[in-house]
């Protein structure tokens, strides 16, 4: 199995793919698939029961399939459009995920395999939802972050592209870069203290 | 108010210099930041550690280079285990970590797996004990034997058979074989997974890599469910694991659909194992997980004419049987499995699909071997050679037939909807869809006869970017129906259009156009071509009713699209509460719609609607 695209092939892939080469597609859609993987680790990775759990897999499986199906039917007319829709598509999935696991009516409480299945697939222990509610909240604000602070997000944590990647995505220096990376953190860390 | 600002932006200008001190690897010195700007000391500390909170909590390692995509997985060494001497380490991945040992008080070596981490609480162990302990009454020739279970401080093992003679995996790759080895094979997995599913317990991860095989070619099951506590913990460290092997997945696996995995996902597995014993490849390898996904989920397993010719049509068809799509469609038990491949193997008919005139007519003669017999069958074999020839001869001859007579239909389709852009009037990138010659000018490769998928005309209209989106208020979309006309035009060779202009291929509908109204005013908000969230673009026909299949036509009860506009409570329910609702009437325009069929929305602009 191939190894899955770097961030810095992203950029030159996402090019062949706004000029039309269909083979570039499946290159963008696995790097957007490997993201949300990655993502939803780093989420459910405070959760060691929610990890454990057999269905996490089938859970993301849904969520993947889900996005690259999204995906496949954008034209995009440029990367950073493109680059937008899937972090928009992302984060939609993500909440999703952590609504999902969060209790008392998530899946982490409310099971139904078949009931010779029961005996061993039950949750492991009930948790404490508190967590994921918080990703939920920071996913959703970061939908209303304003436009320029978001974009420099989507790319940076959705995407998982470097700084230098990003500003040049965006057409804006570094600096620019950094500068609506740090307003989006401390507006978001200020939402999630208030 | 102004001031306000400067001080903001100052500070923002001081965060810069922090963020390129500490992107050079140095502690950012804040107090030497701020030498000329002490008031903005708190400031700018507080802006820091917000920073450095959320991206903590985020999980990002903020650098201009390339960001590390690879995780390592720790996994710490392993602690004594009473009872036994570890030899070696034999296998570490998925799975946790699998050493070889002895265990001393009867002095007989075993294979022990463990989590390669801790498991943290008391009831988890307990859970994990009972479930092993329900795998280990398995009590059967060709399922690994688990000896033992227990845990070395909070980490749980378990001892089982060691078994020394590689996996069937390996056994794969060496070579494939032949096709009665391969039933029998299969047929001895199948019985050993019946004994299984009797006792309640469903593999699930039926794979070559957990068949063991001993050095007389005993196969035996390993990993029983329980490899599901351990490679939770692993299998997510490395990339591209998180979907685990899914070469071997059943489409209801592949899908997410939990709720329907059981017995049937592991008939398909043994489909699977055996389709790649016959052919050297699973049924659909990708380039990745995700296409090979993809792949399961939407292709159907089929075995090619001509390189798998040597593959007996009745083990074909056990094959794909277990491979359907449907859990449904499969062998109900394993058993059932097994009993067909032991009529294979004696030379009965199987039950699956009427063996061809063919293949039955072989098996007699294996069974009454007669030198007339044989003089019989040469030249029955000839008949039907002939006869398969002339029906591929007559399949040609009917397609060209039938592109001859949708000829005129493929002109009105392009003409209705291609012309007003691509036509006399206006000739977008110099087309002109009605110019036959145009059109098959090789250059372009518009229409390349003989093959709708290579033309880009096709292309086009299935990618659905033509008509443009951006018009598709008032050009729609090409229709299944109409698309069919084209691609049939096309393998047939695209002959000439002729003359006659025939009567068009979707007749105008005015219930269709009231119901691209609806959608217009009450759905196209969201649904648009140009927003991503909603995921349907409403107004694209052919998304509706075949790629998607929102709308069953003709049958209203069965479209989801019904359901979502009917539903009581607010989950999934479209419109979304607090958006313009449908009055009842419109809902009844659009049940009515379906019923009819769902004609395809037409040409023109939809009107704004009045106080309906
Ligand atoms: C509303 C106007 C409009 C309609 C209707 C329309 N097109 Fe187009 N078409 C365009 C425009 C504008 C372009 C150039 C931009 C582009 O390629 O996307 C184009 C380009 C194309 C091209 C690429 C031509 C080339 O050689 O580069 C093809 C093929 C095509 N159209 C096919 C079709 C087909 C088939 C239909 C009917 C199903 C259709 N178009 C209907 C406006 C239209
Ligand atoms: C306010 C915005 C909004 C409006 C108005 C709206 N939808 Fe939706 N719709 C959505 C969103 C967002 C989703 C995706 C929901 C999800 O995936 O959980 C969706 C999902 C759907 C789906 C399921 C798509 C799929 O991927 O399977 C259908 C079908 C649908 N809408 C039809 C309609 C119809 C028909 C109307 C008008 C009668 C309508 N919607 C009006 C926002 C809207």
């Amino acid at each position: 199995m191939q190894e899955f695209l770097a961030s810095n092939q992203l950029a030159e892939s996402l090019k062949r793919l706004v000029q039309g080469d269909a083979n570039a597609r499946d290159d963008v859609l696995e790097y957007s698939g490997e993201r949300l993987r990655q993502l939803t680790r780093k989420m459910l990775n405070d959760f060691p029961v929610v990890r454990r759990w057999s269905e996490t897999d089938d859970v993301l499986q849904n969520a993947l399939l889900r996005l690259l199906n999204a995906l496949q039917t954008l034209q995009p007319a440029n990367e950073r459009d493109f680059l937008g829709l899937a972090a928009l598509q992302i984060r939609r999935e993500l909440i999703d995920l952590a609504r999902r696991f969060k209790g008392p009516h998530g899946l982490a409480t409310n099971h139904d395999s078949n009931p010779a299945e029961d005996r061993l697939h039950q949750p492991l222990t009930t948790f404490d939802p508190a967590d994921l509610a918080q990703w939920t909240e920071i996913h959703e604000a970061i939908g209303e972050l304003p436009d320029a602070e978001r974009e420099a997000v989507d790319l940076i944590f959705y995407q998982g592209l470097s700084q230098d990647d990003s500003a040049g995505i965006l057409g804006v220096s570094v600096r620019t870069l950094q500068r609506r990376w740090h307003s989006a953190l401390v507006r978001l860390d200020d939402r999630r203290t208030r | 108010m102004t001031d306000e600002r400067d001080d903001s932006e100052i500070v923002a200008e001081l965060l810069l210099h922090w963020e390129r001190a500490r992107q050079g690897g140095d502690t950012p010195d804040v107090d030497a930041l701020c030498a000329n700007h002490l008031e903005f000391k708190p400031e700018l500390l507080r802006r820091i550690k917000s920073i450095e909170r959320m991206e903590g909590r985020l999980g990002v390692t903020v650098s201009t280079r390339p960001q590390d995509a690879s995780d390592n997985a720790g996994s710490s060494p392993p602690a004594d285990v009473p009872g036994y001497e570890i030899e070696c380490l034999i296998d570490r991945g998925g799975a946790g970590l699998v050493f070889k040992a002895v265990e001393i008080a009867l002095q007989r070596t075993v294979a022990l797996k463990m989590l390669a981490h801790d498991f943290p609480q008391a009831d988890h162990l307990e859970r994990f004990r009972r479930e092993a302990e329900a795998i280990a009454r398995l009590q059967h020739p060709n399922i690994v034997h688990i000896h033992a279970i227990g845990d070395a401080g909070s980490r749980p093992y378990y001892a089982m058979e060691f078994i020394d003679g590689g996996t069937l995996a390996d056994q794969i790759r060496r070579r494939t074989g032949s096709p009665r080895e391969t039933a029998e094979l299969v047929s001895v997995l199948a019985r050993a997974i019946e004994n299984a599913h009797q006792a309640g317990i469903v593999h699930r991860d039926l794979k070559p890599s957990n068949i063991l095989m001993t050095i007389d070619g005993t196969p035996k099951i390993g990993d029983f469910g329980l490899a599901k506590h351990l490679d939770v913990e692993t299998a997510h460290t490395r990339t591209g694991d998180i979907i685990g092997t899914p070469a071997y997945m059943s489409p209801e696996q592949a899908g997410g659909d939990t709720k329907s995995t059981g017995a049937q996902t592991d008939i398909h597995a043994l489909g699977t194992i055996l389709y790649e014993m016959l052919t050297g490849s699973t049924p659909f390898p990708g380039r990745s997980a995700i296409h090979t996904l993809q792949r399961i989920l939407t292709e159907h397993a089929v075995f090619s004419k001509r390189s798998h010719a040597g593959i007996p049509q009745d083990l074909q068809a056990i094959c794909l049987k277990c491979l359907e799509k449907r859990p449904q469609d499969r062998y109900s038990t394993a058993a059932d499995l097994a009993d067909d491949l032991d009529r294979f193997l004696s030379n009965q008919p199987v039950t699956v699909r009427s063996p061809s005139r063919l293949s039955r007519m072989r098996r007699w003669v294996r069974r009454h071997p007669a030198w007339s017999v044989t003089l019989v069958l040469a030249v029955a074999e000839l008949l039907f050679l002939l006869s398969s020839w002339r029906q591929s001869h007559a399949e040609a001859l009917a397609i060209q037939q039938r592109a001859i007579e949708v000829a005129p239909q493929a002109r009105e389709v392009l003409e209705r909807n291609c012309a007003p852009c691509h036509g006399l009037k206006r000739r977008e990138r110099e087309l002109d869809v009605l110019d036959h010659r145009l059109l098959l000018d090789s250059n372009r490769r518009l229409v390349v006869a003989s093959s709708p998928e290579s033309s880009r005309l096709i292309q086009r209209i299935e990618d659905g970017s033509m008509p443009p989106e951006e018009d598709e208020l008032i050009y729609p979309r090409v229709s299944q129906q109409e698309l069919v006309i084209l691609q049939d035009w096309i393998a047939g060779g695209a002959p000439a259009f002729g003359d006659t202009s025939s009567k068009p291929v979707v007749e105008y509908s005015a219930l269709a156009m009231t119901v691209k109204q609806i959608f217009h005013e009450k759905c196209y908000n969201c649904h648009r071509y140009d927003v991503a969230e909603g995921g349907i673009k409403i107004l694209h026909h052919r998304l509706l009713t075949d790629v998607r299949r929102v709308v069953v036509p003709g049958d209203p009860s069965n479209s989801e699209l019904m359901q979502l506009l009917t539903q009581q409570h607010a989950k999934g329910r479209m419109p979304p509460i607090g958006s313009p609702q449908l009055s009842p009437e419109q809902i009844e325009d659009v049940r009515f719609w379906i019923e009819l069929g769902a004609p395809p929305f037409p040409m023109g602009p939809s009107i704004e609607m009045s106080n309906r």
